[in-house]
């Protein structure tokens, strides 16, 4: 069976190019361009778990040197703006990815 | 809480219980349990798929090879577009991650079976993993310095510097927080919300083919949820290990 196979192949691999010459032509070009679902989620998370960071880091460190609340309160500004830092760095990605795109199908 | 009533809870899908007892080995609980069952049984099923796949390793590949190939390309690319050059030395790890991770949600969509992807211990020690790896790569290859630079975007005015370092560190440290967090809070998200609406079918009598109905779609949703999670968590960990290989910020 597999000799026979091996025969088969070069008149094989023609069809099956064929074949996915058409299927690729079926697929639109710009499907890859949309964003996916999960995209604004992530930046939720990345925010909330960023504050959380910055306070638990200042919370430690007013237990490490008896500053409450001092450390927890510049932990939360700090964590929070860190979290709206990666926001801004993941939206500034997306509108780059998606400037890319559109400039490679321009092409 | 009523023994009973736990029993039918939508939380109790997530009960970590031993299935086998082992001795205490450094103080440290080491019986086999429900969660370590489906994380090995990840490994198992992962692997032997893609030896039987991969068997015959024909040039026109049948439907399992076509599948393998398919993965090991997407993965491929994921980590080519980020990385770069380099990439192939991290293929592997790269590669064992998404299946592992891709494994244990698709295993976890089987009917009484568990998710270990679900706990935040799980999905957060294999960030901390990616996290300590990244960070190691990173000091290697920049030194503590360029390391430290790396967080400083050029062309800063000098007063603002401390401040930007702090904030960076922090957006720095909260990375493996929120790649387990993201995953588990996915994963648990979507089978609490599934036996919840699990939970009307009976009480509704002849209307509970409605929420059967959307129990089916939610199966559907949750398998492409799986696949998703797998591949955003693959994505970041190569968006963050090309980051500590590239030069500039």
């Amino acid at each position: 069976m597999r000799e026979g196979e091996e025969q088969q192949q070069p008149a094989t691999l023609e069809t099956l190019n064929k074949r996915l010459e058409e299927v690729r032509k079926l697929v639109p070009e710009t499907a890859d361009q949309a964003k996916l679902p999960g995209d604004a989620a992530r930046s939720a998370i990345d925010f909330a778990s960023a504050t959380a960071v910055g306070s638990v880091l200042g919370y430690g460190f007013d237990v490490w040197q008896d500053t409450l609340p001092w450390g927890l309160l510049v932990g939360l500004l700090v964590g929070t703006a860190a979290g709206l830092k990666l926001m801004f760095a993941e939206e500034a990605r997306a509108a780059k990815r998606t400037a890319e795109k559109a400039k490679k199908t321009n092409d | 809480m009523a023994a009973e009533h736990a029993e039918h809870g939508p939380l109790d899908q997530f009960l970590v219980s031993p299935i086998y007892e082992l001795p205490e080995l450094f103080g440290i609980n080491v019986s086999v349990t429900n969660s370590a069952l489906f994380m090995l049984l990840a490994v198992f099923v992962t692997t032997v798929l893609f030896v039987v796949a991969m068997r015959k390793r024909a040039t026109i590949p049948g439907r399992a090879q076509s599948m393998a190939e398919v993965t090991y390309q997407f993965v491929e690319g994921i980590l080519e577009e980020n990385v770069g050059h380099e990439s192939k030395k991290y293929f592997p790890f790269i590669f064992t991650l998404f299946l592992f991770i891709l494994a244990m949600n698709l295993l976890g969509m089987v009917p009484y079976s568990f998710a270990p992807t679900s706990h935040i211990i799980v999905t957060f020690g294999m960030g901390a993993m990616v996290f300590i790896m990244i960070t190691v790569i990173a000091l290697v290859k920049k030194g503590p310095v360029g390391f430290i630079k790396h967080f400083i975007p050029e062309g800063l005015p000098f007063f603002i510097v401390p401040l930007m370092l702090v904030i960076e560190m922090v957006s720095y440290l909260s990375r493996p927080f929120s790649l387990g967090i993201r995953l588990a809070a996915n994963i648990a998200a979507g089978h609490t919300l599934m036996k919840v609406i699990a939970a009307f079918v009976f009480p509704l009598g002849l209307f509970g083919v409605l929420p059967i109905a959307f129990l089916m779609f939610m199966t559907g949703l949750e398998i492409f949820v799986s696949i998703l999670q797998a591949y955003v968590f693959t994505l970041l960990s190569c968006m963050y290990l090309g980051e500590a290989l590239s030069d500039h910020h």
